[in-house]
């Protein structure tokens, strides 16, 4: 069982600390991966906000069986795309808005993104598909099994093998038009 | 952006707000499931109640009751209408006090119609005239809801007599020198289906006289 889990079933047991651990071990990379959906730092948080309120709301959901990572990822993604479908959110965000978002935002991702490596990734991942952004985000930022980026995906294994063969050659495209050493 | 208590604080807010969402939802279903409830359940019953035929068939003998009115009784009426031409009146009506039991014979009414046959008319060798005047004899006898104040006739009217029994109407109409009977069930309440309809030939004088004589000893 991973910690995230054992925090979680503490939870249940009736210990509100276990709620605590779950937020500080996933609130951040939940926003981070929200908002690569989402491109709104505001909105991110308040879905992240729902993400960890369906733990308190529907706990017999859980099942136990995969990671707490993994499970809430993929309500984290459900979240967002129902948002994007919902709104019309490029017409409609003020500009003063996303100035500061970007701000919040940026924030986040220098705590976040360490390596020089990594926030090369991250620049050249706006511009993939969001199949290709999830998929490389999840296995590089999140460091998850491709088992668990295909759960969060609700694809197969092999489904997301292939999808980061493609993310990669793309990515690779990227960066070389960008002038780094793919 | 939130600091993390702030963010602690916003899901346990959310969490107090989608509760109390769910309790009011769950109160208004209640009152919606009450008043469906007090508003349906009588609704089906009374429906239920005059949709039966069992019930209708107990109904029947109020209308019966209500001599003059032009809903005479359902049974006694949709046997007219199957045999006249849509130009019979019912001047009088027999009714009773007390409510009839539906035992072998219900009740009695007897009405005049005008009424021109068309067809050939078949002798019944099983249903002579003396097995039809013993039917009606004992028929008269045994009813108890009984007028002697319904005969009324005519050249163009013919006697017109109905028996109700628990699972049949038998309808006479005498005519000068023929009898019709009309046999029909009422299983099917307003789908009367005819069982039998046979013509008897006969002189009715005599039988018109028993009727008659029967009437006046009730």
């Amino acid at each position: 069982m991973d910690s995230g889990a054992s925090s979680y079933r503490r939870y249940l047991e009736g210990n509100e600390s276990g709620f605590d651990e779950i937020l500080i071990l996933y609130r951040e990379n939940l926003i981070f991966f929200i908002n690569r959906y989402i491109g709104n730092y505001t909105v991110s948080e308040d879905l992240a906000e729902d993400t960890f309120l369906e733990l308190l709301l529907h706990p017999k959901r859980y099942n136990f069986k995969t990671p707490l990572k993994t499970y809430l990822f993929a309500i984290a993604r459900n979240k967002a795309i129902d948002w994007l479908r919902r709104s019309k959110r490029r017409k409609t965000i003020a500009l003063d808005e996303t100035e500061s978002d970007n701000s919040d935002y940026a924030c986040v991702e220098e705590k976040y993104i360490g390596d020089e490596r990594k926030k090369a990734l991250n620049d050249v991942l706006s511009n993939l598909k969001d199949d290709y952004r999830t998929a490389l985000h999840l296995v590089y930022f999140e460091d998850m099994t491709n088992e668990e980026t295909a759960k969060v995906m609700k694809k197969s294994k092999k489904q997301v093998e292939n999808l980061l063969y493609r993310a990669k050659n793309a990515l690779r495209v990227e960066l070389q038009k960008r002038g780094y050493d793919a | 952006m939130k600091d993390f208590e702030e963010f602690k604080k916003s899901i346990y807010d959310k969490k107090t707000a989608y509760e109390v969402e769910q309790k009011r939802k769950r109160t208004a279903m209640k009152k919606l499931s009450l008043k469906l409830f007090f508003f349906l359940f009588p609704a089906i019953t009374v429906a239920i109640l005059f949709t039966s035929p069992n019930m209708q068939y107990i109904f029947t003998p109020k209308n019966f009751e209500n001599a003059g009115n032009d809903n005479v009784a359902d049974t006694s009426d949709d046997t007219e209408t199957s045999l006249s031409n849509g130009n019979d009146e019912e001047t009088e009506t027999p009714h009773s006090e007390t409510k009839p039991e539906f035992n072998d014979i219900s009740y009695i009414s007897i009405g005049t119609e005008v009424f021109y046959p068309n067809g050939d008319l078949n002798a019944s060798e099983t249903n002579t005239l003396d097995t039809i005047l013993d039917k009606l004899s004992s028929s008269v006898a045994e009813a108890e809801y009984l007028t002697d104040k319904v005969i009324e006739f005519g050249e163009a009217e013919v006697y017109y007599l109905t028996v109700t029994y628990e699972d049949k109407i038998v309808t006479y109409s005498i005519y000068e020198d023929y009898i019709h009977v009309f046999e029909s069930d009422y299983t099917e309440f307003n789908d009367q289906s005819v069982t039998n309809s046979f013509y008897v030939k006969a002189d009715t004088n005599e039988l018109i006289e028993l009727i008659q004589s029967l009437l006046r000893e009730k």
